[in-house]
């Protein structure tokens, strides 16, 4: 009656620990996962118990489960959507039962063209955003150059006005207006890469632009850059208002050839599970054309092209579309584990403990194993440093970034050289900037060549 | 009847640890990521004291090797934190895909 009892108890625990932990990297809320994380640490702690540790269960309950409830404390802070509420309102929206609902993993597959903007003539892909500077960079998303960390811009707002107008291209220095040459290619002056010479009405015109979030239409600026409820990407109102005049047309296409919306469609398997995954390869065309629908139907509902809809389940996933092999490699190597430890031939002892575990394991800590204390001690001390180290660094960045408010060097009588594209950067020498690489030029000459320009950042 | 034996819970212990496995490889979160390590971690703990219950339970020195590794898995969870909360707040994300500037 005692063994049914222990086994009871422990496939009830082992279950428990088992399923959290597998819900804990399935789930689409951090707050959740941490949670599941705590209960899979607690019924482990129950198994030790069960093993006669109980010492270790203490131990476990109080380093891990303590750990644990001050990193889901962190994760409400920082995460953004810590809860998952809005991942589940999305899900909810589109009707996913089941698994589903519970998880938001990246789509796989290749991400649709903007199909409908690249059909008409005279507009271009409104994704496409690229330096001033630097127009060799190229991303479907706004961000910051890699090269010199001015904030990208539109290439349609370049391109309209390399249409409009017709006047032979004359390439010059954003920051030596003075050269002007008719090719493209580096200023002989601090090597930047040379722009057309009308480029910077398009600038002042894509400031005028408003960006908003595809989620929350009340967030409403006037720059690129990530909706400060949700973390997604922000989309100008142009992009926003294209997608809605051209939704129908995208969807009509969707119905006639599936291929458009291959990575979109949405896998149902014969019994009507349908699968974790938000988007899936695409399938026969019986099983696709519902699924299109339905994908048509979330699209339409948030106002969204094909591309937007793929970038937002990429903003919003919590894993990779690597998932199912990620399974798989887990899977495996549980069983691989499992026959070695099953086959292996234990020498198994007869008795159980026979002394008092706390006593016992408290000797051996003070006379044998004090040195391995003192190292995990070491290694806390190492981590807090670090930590704070880090910290410092991270201060005296920030301090740096802060403008300065005049340049002082010059009264000194010595020649200070900066960067066109990094002010704060200061040295006492020509040299390449730190940052961007770019040849550092003397203070004066920037501050009087970004008062002729009015400034780019 | 008796109760479960070693071979039970170094099963629970491998199922442990495959779904760390998983979770390691799919995440996209660093903090995500340093869950799972802590779930393999665990699951390597509760193979440990299976083993000193069943093969030597007269030797606690299993026992000590536990507790130093629930102290690394708590120094690597503080440590892990703090850095994931410094990249977060730099990057505003701790996406493990963020943290490539040694590529550049």
């Amino acid at each position: 009656m005692n063994g049914i009892f222990e086994w009871i108890i422990f496939l009830s625990l082992s279950t428990i620990a088992v399923v959290t932990a597998a819900g804990m990297i399935l789930t689409m809320s951090m707050y959740r996962a941490g949670l599941a994380l705590m209960a899979s640490f607690v019924a482990l702690a129950g198994l030790f118990i069960l093993l006669n540790a109980d010492l270790l269960a203490a131990i476990q309950i109080m380093m891990n489960v303590g750990g644990m409830l001050v990193m889901v404390l962190f994760m409400v802070m920082m995460m953004i959507d810590p809860g998952g509420e809005m991942m589940w309102g999305m899900k909810r929206d589109m009707h996913m039962p089941g698994l589903a609902a519970f998880s938001m993993h990246m789509p796989r597959g290749k991400p649709p063209e903007e199909e409908s903007t690249q059909e008409q003539p005279g507009t271009h892909q409104v994704n496409d955003w690229t330096c001033p500077m630097h127009p060799e960079v190229q991303q479907d998303h706004p961000g910051n150059c890699p090269k010199c960390g001015m904030t990208l811009m539109q290439a349609e707002a370049q391109q309209s006005v390399q249409e409009t107008s017709n006047q032979s291209k004359v390439y010059t220095c954003p920051m030596h207006p003075e050269v002007r040459e008719h090719q493209p290619g580096s200023c002989p002056k601090c090597g930047m890469t040379l722009v057309e010479a009308e480029t910077e009405e398009p600038h002042q015109a894509d400031t005028l632009k408003t960006y908003t979030c595809p989620m929350h239409p009340e967030v409403q600026q006037d720059q690129p850059g990530n909706c400060p409820k949700c973390g997604m990407t922000l989309r100008s109102t142009d992009d926003t208002s294209q997608s809605h005049a051209t939704g129908e047309h995208a969807g009509m296409s969707m119905e006639q050839g599936a291929h458009t919306m291959s990575g979109m469609s949405m896998e149902q398997s014969g019994d009507g599970h349908r699968s974790h995954d938000m988007s899936m390869p695409i399938q026969a065309s019986g099983e696709s054309g519902h699924d299109m629908n339905i994908s048509q139907h979330d699209m339409n509902m948030f106002g969204m092209t094909p591309r937007q809809y793929y970038q937002m389940m990429v903003d919003m996933a919590m894993s990779t579309s690597q998932l199912p092999w990620a399974i798989a490699l887990g899977i495996a190597s549980a069983l691989l584990l499992i026959v070695l430890v099953v086959q292996t031939p234990w020498p198994l002892a007869a008795g159980g403990p026979t002394q008092d575990a706390t006593n016992a394991v408290g000797e051996l800590l003070l006379s044998r194993y004090m040195i391995g204390f003192e190292g995990a001690a070491f290694l806390i001390l190492a981590g807090i440093a670090g930590a704070v180290l880090l910290g410092k660094r991270e201060r005296t960045q920030l301090q740096l970034q802060m403008p300065s408010p005049e340049p002082q060097a010059s009264d000194a009588g010595e020649q200070t050289y900066t960067c066109p594209m990094h002010p704060e950067v200061r040295e006492s020498r020509p040299g390449n900037c730190p940052k961007c690489g770019m040849t550092l030029i003397p203070a004066e000459e920037t501050v009087g060549s970004q008062h002729k320009h009015g400034g780019h950042s | 009847m008796s109760g479960p034996g070693l071979i039970p819970y170094l099963i629970v212990g491998a199922l442990l640890f495959g779904v760390g496995v998983a979770g390691v490889l799919s995440q996209r979160s660093g903090l995500m990521v340093l869950m799972s390590i802590e779930i393999m971690l665990n699951a390597a703990v509760l193979t440990l004291i299976a083993f000193w219950r069943f093969v030597g339970p007269a030797n606690y020195d299993a026992q000590v090797f536990v507790i130093i590794i629930v102290t690394i898995a708590a120094v690597e969870m503080a440590a892990g934190l703090g850095l994931m909360l410094l990249v977060f707040r730099q990057r505003g994300n701790a996406n493990v895909d963020s943290l490539k500037d040694l590529k550049q």
